[in-house]
């Protein structure tokens, strides 16, 4: 635009000479239009620039290490071309924090365009991308207006596929028993004082007539203990990605053994518990996203704070502990 | 569904093919009709109409093929060769006519060129017939080529550089093709430039823009025309601000002296108003603009010639300084000279009793009556700056000036503004002072510098040998001297005329028949003195000069809008001889030759003419810049004589001889008169005509050389032209050779690439094995290169070409880039 501008001098300087040193009626009508030449340029690219639209598509989840590919697609309604268009889409890792940018310049011919952005994708987390800014050129090239943006998309990079080996996990726990939910009947069952709305059939009447205090019989069901996962969700993204390779890894594993289990981590910023029950791909997927979509930072509240029950196991980035 | 998917496509190409025609087709008729506005050629309208239109159409055609362009064209330029064959008696003569056109309209603006006319003899209504046929003969390759550019490269410059180009000639001499045809012409380069951008990537997109577009530029301009004012008038039109801004360019420009140096080259004979030390005679009359060159303030009020550069040697062609060996001896005779002239030009600022014509001369009358003294502020405002213009008779140095090698003041620094103290009554002075010391042979006033006025009498006498002979010819032939060709045999007639005449008091000129026989020539005169041989040297360099210039005048008219004359032509014969023409440069360079010829040392010189008005205050446009001469007088130095009809000195003017001969003003001359007829009542050289002009001459009073309309010179838009010229083609070239690297056959993008290399040699570059084991692949192998050994050529192409860069001297660095581009 720069060299437009020097040549646009340049040319104006000319007419300017020319109706210096000319005489005649020429220049009279060449430098005003020399002048006015930018106006329109601008007038005449509007039509083009108005019908111009953008829009932004990107994949649903890319691996990482992977390339998320964005495609830009820009269209004229009214099949008009644009001398240059300016691009610049910027995205964010909503996990990493990190963000970027990156701009690009194409021709719009009148039938339209794609133009492929290519976004890294080093490292796990949610990308969010968006069109920051558009612009296109008038059509001397002198000007730049801007264009509609159109809306961002988002993409997962998720951790790498791959079945790791199972860590030494803690010896599974004894069933227990625990209250059956909805009640119903059973062979076991537990005693428990009356709470305003539990259902009149479950009182016990006779243990309540001999403690004379209205006590419920609460039906018991066998629950075998699931292996905890745990992990700290803060530290270097590279610490992260291995984190959540292990992670997906040993659900995978643990799946493919057919032993559901549960994932728990803590806020890193509030030291808030999450808890995942994963009892099949949905579950982890669902688990690893959530984690995906959560910003990890260099430090944070660790779940080893909070009491964890003996059959847990916690995952680092490193090794287990 | 493939119906719909075809369709738009098989649309957009009509609208490009019906887009592209138009503008084909507009294109061509601007250019044709403004090419016959500007040149005022008359042509069938209709004829030429229908034939643009089918000659577009047919190009258009061949362009959109998808195949089997070539031959088609091929076959198209044959059958218009063989039209061309049966057609070139026509052509010719249509030619002829369009030739007359354009060197007419040039004419109309240029002195230098004459009007011509067709020598065929044929009807009237015959020539734009003629003219027609010829346009649309030429104007067939002219759209091929046009189509090319528009249709094939689709790049704008290209084609506005090609369209303008036909009319490029007349825009050069201020002509401007009718308001219609160029507005039109205008549209199309604006369409182009505003569609430049997506042209040649997204025709069809671009195709539906076009329209768009020259409707837009179209109500613009219109639009301009009513809001701007935009008069479409013949002759100058040009607001206050341009006439002011061109005026101080052109000050600007001659301050810079670009002038001089332009002048010393001899720059297409380009010869700048005002005052240069190498003054070319092969151009037309100099550029002069009206603009204001000096600004003068003086309380003397009358006519002042204000002194610039003197020029020393005549070359037939030129007029140029001395040598660079004759300038050094005359600074050593100077520095040896005690009473140098620069010298005594200092001690005269304190004494009130001396002074000095100007600053060579050494005369200085201690007697002389007490003198007037005035002072003159000269402002450079536009003229060629190498030197300060000044008035004679300088009693002083002025600040800001110094001595330039005998030919001029030095303009010092940036002083453009120099005060002169100067006598305004320095003639009257010069004559009391003449006569007095003159009629005694008193000498012992005059201090004459032996060396310098050797050196005067050593080169300023030089003519060439064959203009010498012309000279002396032209003496002869009208002899306005009665056979007198040196001081001696003035001498020997003077003493005869004493001996002989029975009339005492007058020596006449005009009726002495006798005086042709040279009777006077056995007169003896070795009994003379020193003094008296230097009273008659002055007297004969009066009486020649007043006799050359009445025969000049008589002889030759001036004309101000005189031509050059041919080239190689000697410039003073081609005046005396054949145009007998001219204006004061051609005046000046006449009289400063047939004086040397006649053995007095004479000099050209140029300046300005001012006529001070009485509030003292005057503008010296450049149009008042003039030549005259200035001879040496033994023991005084170089005084101004004027040839130049209507320029004689008055009130500050030269001496006439009739001031000499006066009957007062002679008392050594005591002739006794004869009592022959023809004298006794004839008039005597006092009766002689007047130093003013008979006739005077056209325009203001003061005049330049050549003087004529303002115009603008020639050679900038030449090369304007030549430099855009060059520029193109320097771009095409590179941009061939960046496709050519580029192409997607990668083994002919080698081997190009091997020839670029090869082409580095002769700048010094070595050999590539690589490249070259690579070239012989891609030529001789069946293998097609691949893209990572094409960009393997560039590199080594690429590393090559820097190497040969930062190794070249600076000097070759330009040539180089222009050659190959930048260093990649």
């Amino acid at each position: 635009m720069v060299r437009r501008w020097l040549a646009y001098a340049l040319a104006l300087a000319g007419a300017a000479a020319f109706r210096i040193f000319y005489t005649g009626w020429l220049p009279g009508l060449v430098l005003p239009a020399v002048a006015c030449f930018p106006l329109l340029g601008i007038l005449l690219a509007l039509p083009g620039v108005l019908s111009c639209r953008l829009s932004l598509s990107a994949p649903e989840r890319t691996e990482r290490e992977g390339e998320a590919r964005c495609l830009l697609t820009v269209k004229s309604l009214l099949g008009l071309p644009l001398g240059r268009i300016w691009v610049t889409l910027t995205w964010t890792n909503r996990m990493t924090g990190q963000t970027g940018s990156a701009r690009s310049a194409l021709f719009l011919p009148g039938q339209g365009a794609d133009l492929p952005f290519p976004v890294p994708a080093e490292h796990c987390g949610l990308l969010e991308a968006r069109i920051s800014s558009a612009w296109a050129c008038d059509c001397l090239g002198l000007f730049r207006l801007p264009l509609f943006r159109g809306k961002g998309v988002q993409t997962w990079v998720t951790p790498l596929t791959q079945i790791s080996d199972l860590p030494p996990l803690p010896e599974q726990a004894r069933p227990g028993l625990r209250p059956r939910p909805g009640g119903g009947p059973g062979e076991d069952y537990d005693s428990r004082a009356y709470r305003p709305g539990d259902p009149l059939n479950s009182i016990h009447w006779k243990l309540s007539a001999k403690r004379d205090d209205l006590v419920v019989r609460e039906t018991l069901e066998t629950v075998h203990p699931l292996p905890l996962l745990t992990f700290d969700c803060f530290g270097a993204p590279a610490v992260m990605d291995r984190l959540l390779d292990v992670l997906q890894g040993t659900g995978k594993a643990l799946l493919s053994q057919g032993r559901p289990f549960c994932v728990a981590w803590a806020e890193p910023l509030n030291g808030e518990l999450h808890r995942f029950d994963v009892a099949g791909e949905q579950d982890l997927r669902r688990c690893v996203e959530a984690v995906l979509s959560q910003p990890c930072p260099e430090r944070g509240k660790s779940i080893l704070d909070t009491q964890l029950p003996e059959t847990s196991f916690h995952l680092t980035g490193g090794a287990a502990l | 569904m493939k119906k719909s998917v075809s369709s738009p496509r098989r649309s957009g190409r009509l609208l490009t093919f019906l887009t592209d025609g138009l503008l084909l087709f507009l294109t061509v008729v601007c250019v044709i009709f403004c090419v016959l506005t500007v040149y005022g050629l008359e042509a069938d309208h209709r004829a030429l109409l229908i034939g643009c239109g089918a000659g577009c159409l047919l190009w258009l055609s061949v362009f959109s093929l998808p195949r089997f362009r070539l031959p088609s064209c091929l076959l198209l330029f044959g059958g218009w060769c063989w039209g061309l064959w049966r057609l070139w008696e026509p052509m010719s003569l249509g030619s002829a006519a369009v030739q007359c056109g354009v060197v007419n309209t040039w004419a109309k603006k240029l002195p230098a060129v004459a009007a011509i006319a067709p020598v065929t003899q044929l009807p009237e209504e015959a020539w734009p017939l003629l003219t027609t046929l010829w346009l649309l003969m030429a104007g067939f390759p002219y759209i091929l080529a046009l189509a090319f550019l528009l249709l094939r490269l689709r790049r704008a410059l290209p084609v506005i550089l090609f369209t303008l180009l036909p009319i490029l000639p007349a825009l050069c001499v201020t002509e401007a093709p009718d308001a219609l045809p160029m507005c039109a012409l205008l549209t199309v380069w604006l369409t182009l430039l505003l569609t430049a951008g997506t042209a040649a990537k997204d025709p069809a997109g671009t195709a539906r823009l076009r329209p768009l577009t020259m409707g837009a530029v179209w109500g613009c301009l219109a639009l301009l025309f009513l809001v701007g004012n935009v008069r479409v008038v013949e002759g100058p039109c040009q607001p206050s601000w341009a006439a002011q801004a061109r005026a101080d360019a052109y000050n600007a420009a001659y301050r810079m002296d670009f002038s001089a140096l332009l002048s010393r080259f001899d720059f297409f004979g380009w010869r700048g108003s005002g005052s240069t030390q190498y003054v070319s005679l092969t151009g037309g009359g100099a550029s002069r603009t009206g603009r204001i060159a000096l600004r003068v303030h003086t309380d003397e009020p009358g006519k002042h010639y204000l002194r610039g550069y003197s020029a020393d040697v005549y070359t037939g062609t030129r007029w140029e300084p001395l040598g660079r060996a004759d300038r050094q001896e005359l600074t050593d005779i100077l520095a040896r000279e005690e009473n140098s002239p620069l010298l005594r030009l200092g001690e005269a600022a304190g004494q009130l009793a001396g002074y000095i014509p100007f600053y060579s001369s050494h005369y200085r009358p201690a007697a002389s009556p007490e003198p007037a003294y005035q002072t003159m502020t000269v402002e450079n405002v536009g003229a060629p700056g190498g030197c300060a213009y000044y008035p004679y008779a300088l009693t002083q140095l002025p600040e800001g000036a110094s001595f330039g090698e005998d030919s001029h003041l030095r303009r010092e620094g940036q002083v453009w503004e120099h005060t002169y103290q100067f006598l305004s009554d320095w003639e009257e002075s010069f004559l009391w002072a003449f006569y007095g010391n003159r009629a005694d042979g008193a000498s012992e006033e005059s201090s004459e510098l032996p060396a310098y006025r050797d050196f005067v009498y050593d080169h300023y006498l030089q003519v060439p040998e064959d203009t010498r002979k012309i000279l002396l010819d032209w003496l002869d032939e009208h002899d306005p001297l009665f056979g007198v060709r040196s001081a001696e045999d003035y001498a020997k007639m003077i003493l005869w005329h004493e001996n002989n005449s029975r009339y005492g008091d007058h020596i006449v000129y005009g009726s002495a028949e006798n005086l042709r026989e040279k009777l006077w020539m056995q007169e003896d005169l070795s009994g003379l003195s020193e003094a008296e041989r230097a009273s008659f040297r002055a007297q004969f360099t009066l009486t020649a000069c007043d006799l050359l210039r009445w025969t000049l005048e008589d002889d030759t008219h001036y004309d101000m809008d005189t031509p050059a004359p041919p080239s190689g032509e000697d410039y003073v014969n081609w005046f005396l001889n054949e145009s007998k023409q001219g204006y004061c440069m051609h005046y000046a360079t006449a009289g400063a030759l047939l004086l040397r010829t006649l053995g007095v040392p004479a000099r050209y010189v140029s300046g300005y003419v001012v006529n001070v008005p009485r509030s003292g205050n005057a503008a010296v446009p450049d149009s008042a810049a003039h030549a005259w001469v200035e001879v040496y007088y033994d023991g005084v130095g170089w005084y101004p004589v004027d040839f130049t009809p209507g320029f004689q000195w008055d009130g500050t003017g030269t001496l006439s001889a009739s001031d000499f001969f006066s009957e007062d003003a002679a008392p050594e001359v005591t002739p006794t008169p004869r009592p022959t007829p023809a004298v006794s009542a004839a008039p005597t050289p006092s009766a002689a005509p007047s130093a003013a002009p008979s006739e005077p001459p056209k325009g203001p009073d003061t005049a330049t050389p050549g003087d004529g309309t303002g115009r603008l010179p020639l050679w900038p838009f030449v090369t304007a032209a030549l430099l855009i010229l060059t520029l193109l083609g320097r771009y095409l070239l590179l941009e061939r050779r960046r496709k050519s690297l580029l192409r997607p056959d990668t083994n002919a993008a080698v081997l190009w690439a091997w020839h670029c290399h090869q082409a580095l040699i002769a700048w010094g570059g070595q050999e590539s094995e690589d490249l070259t084991a690579l070239a012989q692949k891609a030529r001789f192998s069946r293998h097609t290169l691949t893209e990572p050994e094409r960009q393997t050529a560039l590199t080594l192409l690429e590393q090559e070409t820097r190497r040969v860069y930062t190794a070249l001297p600076g000097w070759k660095k330009p040539l180089f880039r222009a050659r190959f581009g930048k260093r990649r």
